[in-house]
């Protein structure tokens, strides 16, 4: 049969099938990226977002549990995890150099709120984001939960929203809300307390580069009682010359998951039991796409 | 078709006429190879450091030029032990002593003549143990790039080099500009009696002479002492026959005898 | 009869083209989606086709009449056959222009039909009726010029040398493409919501776009064009591959006739009012400046044809010169440009079935003060750039029988872009640093000291800066066509064509600092040589060099079926396969793809009055040498960045304050590529309502996937893609990987609605609305858009080319004054305000990775428009005619022209595009021909 006539001899219904394979054939083009995103759902444990707060007219101390505690948490996916290089879990490292304890070379990572600059630099690596609603969230929690008003670059305490707001569109000249990093706006808060009255959050990996028999592991940066952060790098970030000097916004240092003893201090909360990621490559990683949980549960003591 | 010929032939040399651009380029001076091995180096001790003579007599004082190999790197490699303390590495591209870039003065205070940019010469300090050392001292210039493989077998290049001086975002491995001295202290207590490698890689040469003058030396410091304490403990010293020229006032002075071109008859060629 | 007598007189007084414009030929319009003469579609780049039957009052077919084709563009003089015995005829291979056809036999009358014009790849179809009442006449027949194009479904554009004329624009063939519906004009326009990079530039039907960059590679004379064929989409699988449009240039060929033509322009803004300068960058006002840009040029066109032997060889020799001086806002010295053009073109017809055309073309340009290197550093007027190449091509095309053509061609491209410095110069029209008389202009001053730039300020990368830069071409093909075949036991007609094609292409550029070491001047502060307060430079060590070579292959086949009289398909399958190699010689882009074209065409009431066309086309992205070599983009052997004072804020103050860009190579390519590809649909509706006027309605869908992007695998983000919290290899660098995802995709719809009005009864008009869409994730090929992993997820919106409304019109109009011919043309654009993006401060690697455009206000750039004015006097004298323009560019304008870079304007810790209106000028020009 010639070729023709396989093809007179189709009923136009298999041509048309035939003619839509092709076009899909062309139109679908897997890259199989080595890359994945890894999306899962971290748990903090209740004392992380609970403080004992003075309050100075009665001189009462009180438990308060408020999600606005909580620090930045960070996940990374490294090659394995080991419970014999620091007093908590560390992930394996690489040669050391220099006397320096070795790199970790993680494989990607992520986080669940970033330092973000709230347009004063009374706050300068102190607001994190996904943790305030709102303009008030955060003057209402400097004012009235830390004790430590917001003040303008003139000294003076930021008492109103309005004034809050003009001060950042002036500064990055944005022209909407949802512009401003550190409101959740739209996207809501970052962390819900669940039924076991911990703190849960979503969160997402981006493109990591995929290793079968990874582990993720991670931990929480506990504010100290100052509400100071060692992960944040003041002397990086955005560089503004307003205001009567010239300053940075402040930025996660750059080394972090390298590095991360170099960062974990007392009182902040390590995943204990890592995540280990069997699926044989990427491409069956993707295809199953599952989520994780990653608990929070080891407290750094010295 | 005669006439076609010729089109043709005209199109054709052309197309084969490229221009090497030679003369824009720093060329090999056979004096200075462009890879040199300096062997092995004993490091100074403090007190060597702080005699002006012996520092002189017991530093290295080199010369590199252009790589021959164009597209390669150049550079001088030398050797020293590990002492079990922390030394200090340090390197001074000094094609021309005055410079501004160095000048202990501020920059407001004003400079009598403009610096002369053709003379100067740019070396990158690097320091590792020997074995992490990938190039072939006096044939190829190397770095100190190994290859890591973690427990799932992902191979990471990573870098030894244990001089590392930090950038502008922070980030280590920068190198400084040209004529600037470059240094770092090394802790070499880990790896005592181990040798370690020092390159000076070749970033650029002068145009005048397509020469790099420089000094280098490695001195024992005490741990917690710093390379600024060891250059500031000096800084007043004579270098050439002036007195205090890493001083402002020395500077001045010397200032004003370069532009008046009577450096040569104060300094002497330190061999 | 009168007025075609008249016509032949007025032939010997003039030269052909002119008077033929001045007669009330039909000749060109412009639309989205046809051309005005001819109907059907040949097979040709740079050639045109009459075809038809003939009829006897019965309507039967007449065989054996005898037909007779004659035009002064027709080298070997006039052809003549037989109609067929259905009564056909096809005459092939005509160089455009135009055409007398003939038709007698015994027992008829004889007809003569003046004035059919040829297009580039059209098809001009007559019906000839002829009677045996009219035995023994002699008759010019007026016949009824076709305004619609009812067997073609590429939206083609032929702008013929009369229009070009008539419809004043800036005398280059960049700016007239921009003329047409989907086209936004530039330099290098966007096509069909493509990419500035993703068109195709044909010279004569030879494939000229620049193989590194995917641009124009070169300028022509304006008056040595015949026609301009403009193709934004629905094209046959003949042509080349990409995702934009294309242009093809063809130039004029000679006839029988000596002809002399040349022209003095010149042109000037010195006398328009400033305005203010209008600042509109992402919905802000930054700093104003003022607005005291100067422009002026001045050019020289000349152009020689004729007979080298009469009827079998002819030769076109042009020459043009234009000299512009730009003076840009807050630069003293004006920017001096200098561009020569010589052309020469000898077609040979020996003998009947063999013509050869060898052509030639080299365009020596230099350009004193540029400010190409580096907006932000303004020229101290040491630099010099010197640029041009030559394009040289010989062309056999066999005619082993009336309807069969094999067409070979050989060709050899090579550009060249040197820029450097000129520490003096002799040139006294150049107001800067004199050499002393014993001086050498190019010799190197390595010992003075900086030099003085604008302002004062010391920048030596004026003069130190140097950059040599060849790009080659060869390139062979051969294609073979035959037309008007019928398949036995099948209806209809076919036209086949099938061809092959290979290019080879190279890349070799050396860039560089003389003195290793550049310094720039941030600010523009007065120079201060005891400090270097608000400088920064730059120390380079070695030289980069790139050396990249690839090849390409493409083969074709179509075929355009009647089965019918009004029922046309056009379809056609290409192939391309494309190797494009880095530094390395590997093979960065490597693959093999095809793409199916399949249009059908309806005259539904079969008189060709009316179109209605569709279908689908698939076109691949075959790529260029610059995307290859991409990946070797820190092949020298390094740069250090060094901070002046004025960026201590980023430094420690110390004289340890640089950065360090890696020597070593961190790009790479991830395994898996695929070929970037549009998937095109659309549709035509055409109408002629009265004599020569046209309605017209077209929608394109065109949906672009996989184009070229970086992504970075090095940097680990925070969940905003804010800052970075770590790195794979534990090393701060970006290691970007070139990828194809289906994530880089363009959407773009356009709708236009048109109303065309031929050339005929002494003048044209047209005016086109389009609206449309594009949207997508990237535009250019190669950004770095998915350098942060959430912003893809962000980044989809509105692209550059989401320009809404865009209103196109042009009229020109002949004052019936003859001999005094007056000439009135205008033409008018305008765009609605395109997207403006809007790039945020991220604390990472490289400052500006965040995009952020879906929030906040999504800024529109204010909308351009601009309109140019022109009129003109024939002075006629015994020997020729004098002809007197006199042009208003810019007449009424707010047109967006001067592209400030990004960096520039950083300083508000954004990055923003600027654009400034454009200058009004007049421009006077006088030419002579005969």
């Amino acid at each position: 049969m010639s070729p023709r006539g396989v093809l007179s001899d189709m009923t136009s219904a298999t041509r048309a099938a035939l003619l839509l394979a092709v076009v899909a054939q062309a139109c679908t083009f897997d890259e199989h990226l080595p890359q994945v995103d890894i999306k899962g759902t971290v748990i903090v444990p209740r004392a992380a977002a609970t403080r004992m707060i003075l309050d100075d007219r009665t001189g009462v101390e009180s438990e308060v549990v408020d999600a606005r505690f909580i620090g930045p948490v960070y996940l990374g996916a490294y090659s394995d995890i080991r419970y014999d290089i620091e007093a908590y879990p560390h992930p394996a490292t690489g040669p050391i150099i220099g006397g320096e304890l070795g790199n970790t070379y993680p494989y990607g990572g992520g986080t669940v709120g970033v330092f973000d600059f709230a347009c004063y630099t009374s706050t300068l690596c102190k607001v994190v984001t996904g943790r305030y609603a709102d303009y008030s969230s955060l003057l209402d929690f400097w004012s009235n939960t830390l004790d430590q008003p917001v003040v303008d670059e003139q000294g003076a305490e930021v008492q109103s929203p309005d004034y809050f707001r003009t001060s950042c569109y002036d500064l990055f000249e944005y022209t909407e809300d949802a512009e401003l990093l550190f409101l959740a706006g739209e996207d809501g808060l970052d962390f819900k307390e669940n039924a076991d009255g911990d703190f849960e959050a979503e969160f997402t990996m981006w493109r990591v580069n995929y290793h079968a028999g990874m582990k993720v592991w991670g931990w929480m940066d506990a504010p100290d009682s100052n509400f100071d952060f060692t992960t944040c790098d003041p002397a990086n970030g955005q560089q503004f010359n307003q205001y009567s000097a010239s300053f940075t916004t402040g930025s996660s240092y750059i080394d972090l998951l390298n590095f991360p003893s170099n960062y974990i201090d007392i009182g902040d909360f390590v995943v204990n039991e890592p995540v280990e990621l069997t699926y044989e490559d990427a491409d069956a990683f993707r295809e199953a796409a599952p989520t994780f949980t990653l608990v929070y549960d080891f407290q750094v003591e010295k | 078709m005669p006439r076609l010929l010729l089109a043709v032939g005209f199109v054709s040399a052309f197309v084969a006429c490229d221009r090497d651009n030679e003369k824009y380029f720093p060329q090999p001076v056979a004096e200075y190879p462009g890879v040199v091995d300096l062997g092995e180096f004993t490091p100074l001790t403090l007190a060597d450091w702080l005699d002006p003579s012996t520092r002189a007599e017991k530093s290295i004082y080199d010369g590199l030029g252009e790589n021959a190999a164009i597209g390669q790197w150049g550079g001088a490699t030398f050797t020293f032990q590990g002492t079990g303390g922390t030394v200090c590495v340090l390197v001074d591209p000094e094609a021309v002593f005055w410079l501004q870039s160095v000048d202990v003065r501020s920059p407001a205070d004003g400079y009598i003549c403009e610096d002369n940019n053709y003379d100067d010469g740019d070396l990158d300090l690097e320091v590792g143990l020997s074995a992490y050392y990938n190039g072939t001292p006096g044939v190829t210039v190397g770095n100190f790039e190994q290859v890591y493989e973690d427990s799932l077998g992902n191979e990471v290049v990573f870098e030894a080099n244990e001089c590392l001086m930090t950038g502008q975002r922070g980030q280590a491995g920068a190198h400084a500009g040209r004529a600037t001295p470059e240094f770092c202290e090394i802790d070499t207590s880990l790896h005592p009696g181990r040798d370690y490698t020092v390159l000076l890689r070749l970033w650029s040469v002068p145009i005048d002479d397509y020469v790099v003058h420089y000094a280098a030396t490695v001195v024992e410091i005490g741990a917690g002492d710093t390379c600024a304490d060891l250059v500031s403990a000096v800084a007043a010293d004579p270098e050439c026959a002036l007195e205090n020229e890493g001083t402002g006032e020395g500077f001045s002075t010397l200032e004003e005898l370069y532009c008046a071109g009577e450096l040569d008859d104060l300094c002497t060629e330190v061999e | 009869m009168l007025r075609g007598l008249r016509r032949e007189k007025k032939m010997k007084l003039f030269t052909m083209v002119r008077t033929l414009a001045l007669m009330g030929v039909p000749l060109l319009t412009v639309s989205a989606g046809s051309v005005i003469l001819g109907s059907g579609s040949a097979y040709a780049q740079t050639t045109g086709t009459i075809k038809g039957e003939v009829i006897d009052d019965a309507g039967m077919e007449v065989p054996g009449v005898l037909m007779t084709v004659d035009g002064p563009n027709l080298i070997g003089g006039a052809q003549q056959e037989y109609t067929d015995d259905t009564g056909r005829f096809l005459f092939t291979n005509l160089p455009p222009g135009l055409y007398t056809v003939t038709a007698e036999k015994a027992g008829f009358g004889k007809k003569r039909y003046a004035n059919q014009q040829v297009l580039i790849g059209k098809n001009t179809i007559l019906t000839i009726e002829m009677s045996v009442q009219e035995a023994g006449a002699d008759m010019d027949v007026i016949a009824e010029r076709p305004a619609i194009d009812t067997e073609s479904a590429s939206r083609t554009t032929v702008l013929t040398k009369e229009f070009l004329e008539r419809v004043p624009n800036s005398r280059s063939y960049q700016d007239a493409v921009g003329a047409t519906a989907g086209v936004l004009a530039g330099g290098n326009p966007n096509m069909g919501g493509a990419s500035y990079n993703e068109n195709t530039y044909m010279m004569d039907g030879v494939n000229v776009t620049d193989p590194v960059t995917g641009t124009f590679s070169l300028n022509f004379n304006y008056d040595a064009m015949e026609q301009l064929e403009v193709i934004t989409g629905a094209f046959d699988a003949e042509y080349a591959s990409n995702l934009g449009g294309i242009i093809n240039l063809v130039t004029r060929t000679g006839s029988n006739q000596l002809e002399f033509d040349t022209s003095v322009y010149y042109e000037t803004a010195a006398w328009a009012p400033k305005m203010d300068a209008r600042f509109a960058a992402d919905g802000a006002d930054l700093a104003p400046t003022d607005f005291d840009s100067q422009f002026s040029s001045m050019s020289f066109n000349g152009l020689i044809s004729g007979p080298v032997v009469r009827d079998k060889a002819f030769l076109v020799v042009s020459y043009s010169m234009t000299r512009s001086l730009i003076a840009r806002v807050g630069i003293d010295l004006p920017r001096d440009y200098e561009n020569h053009n010589l052309y020469a073109k000898l077609t040979m017809q020996p003998t009947a079935a063999n013509r050869f055309t060898v052509l030639s073309h080299i365009q020596p340009t230099t350009i004193d003060n540029t400010t190409q290197n580096n907006r932000f550093v303004n020229p101290d007027a040491q630099s010099r750039q010197a640029q041009g190449g030559i394009l040289a091509s010989a062309q056999w095309d066999w005619f082993p029988a009336t309807d069969v053509t094999v067409e070979s061609k050989l060709t050899v491209q090579q550009n060249y872009i040197e820029q450097g410095g000129v520490p003096c110069t002799h040139n006294k029209r150049l107001g800067y640093n004199p050499c002393e008389p014993d001086e050498l202009e190019n010799t190197y001053d390595y010992t003075t000291p900086g030099r003085l730039g604008i302002n004062n300020a010391y920048n030596s990368g004026n003069f130190y800066y140097f950059d040599f830069d060849d790009r080659t071409r060869w390139r062979a093909e051969s294609k073979v066509s035959a037309l008007d075949q019928q398949i036995p036991f099948l209806i209809g007609d076919h036209d086949f064509k099938a061809g092959f094609e290979a290019d080879f292409l190279s890349w070799n550029r050396t860039v560089g600092y003389t003195n290793n070491i550049v310094y720039y001047d941030w600010n523009r502060q007065p120079y201060d040589p005891s400090s270097f307060q608000n400088y920064y430079w730059v120390e380079a060590s070695g030289e980069a060099d790139i050396v990249a070579g690839g090849e390409h292959y493409g083969a074709f086949i179509q075929d355009v079926y009647q089965p019918i009289d009004n029922l046309t398909f056009r379809y056609g399958l290409r192939w391309d396969r494309s190797i494009m190699r880095n530094n390395f010689n590997e093979p960065v882009i490597n693959f093999g793809v095809f793409g199916p074209r399949f249009y059908v065409i309806w005259d539904p009431f079969g008189d060709g009055k009316t179109k209605v066309s569709g279908g689908y086309g698939r076109f691949n992205g075959i790529g260029n040498l610059g995307i290859a070599a991409d990946l070797n983009q820190s092949n020298g052997l390094g740069s250090k960045l060094f901070l002046g004072e004025a960026f201590n804020n980023y430094t420690n103050g110390t004289s340890f304050n640089y950065s360090l860009n890696p020597p070593d190579n961190t790009n790479s390519v991830h395994d898996t590529l695929t070929a970037p590809h549009s998937d095109e649909f659309s549709f035509v509706g055409e109408r002629q309502v009265i004599q020569d006027v046209v309605f017209g309605l077209s929608f394109t869908s065109k949906f672009t996937r996989n184009v070229y992007v970086f992504d970075e695998t090095n940097v680990i983000w925070d969940e905003k893609g804010y800052g970075f919290i770590g790195t794979g290899d534990g090393q701060v660098e970006n290691r970007n990987r070139l990828r194809t995802p289906s994530l880089s995709r363009r959407d773009y719809y356009q709708t236009d609605t048109y109303l065309r009005k031929n050339f005929a009864d002494r003048w044209l008009g047209q005016a086109t609305y389009s609206y449309v869409v594009s949207r997508g994730t990237v535009l250019e090929g190669n950004s770095t858009a998915l350098a942060v992993a959430p912003q893809a997820e962000l980044a989809y919106g509105n692209l550059g080319t989401d320009v809404r409304h865009q209103v196109k019109a042009q009229l020109a109009w002949d004052l019936p004054n003859d001999p005094w011919t007056t000439r009135l043309g205008a033409s008018l654009e305008y765009y609605s305000g395109g997207p403006a993006s809007r790039y945020y401060f991220s604390a990472g690697y490289g400052g500006n990775a965040l995009l952020r455009e879906p929030y906040g206000t999504y800024a529109r750039f204010e909308p351009t428009y601009y309109a140019n004015l022109s009129i003109s006097q024939a002075i006629k004298v015994p020997k020729g005619q004098f002809r007197v323009e006199a042009a208003l560019l810019n007449a009424i304008n707010a047109r967006q022209s001067e592209t400030v870079s990004g960096t520039y304007l950083y300083a508000q810790n954004r990055w923003s595009i600027v654009y400034r209106q454009n200058l009004m000028s007049g421009r006077i020009g006088v030419s002579y021909d005969f």
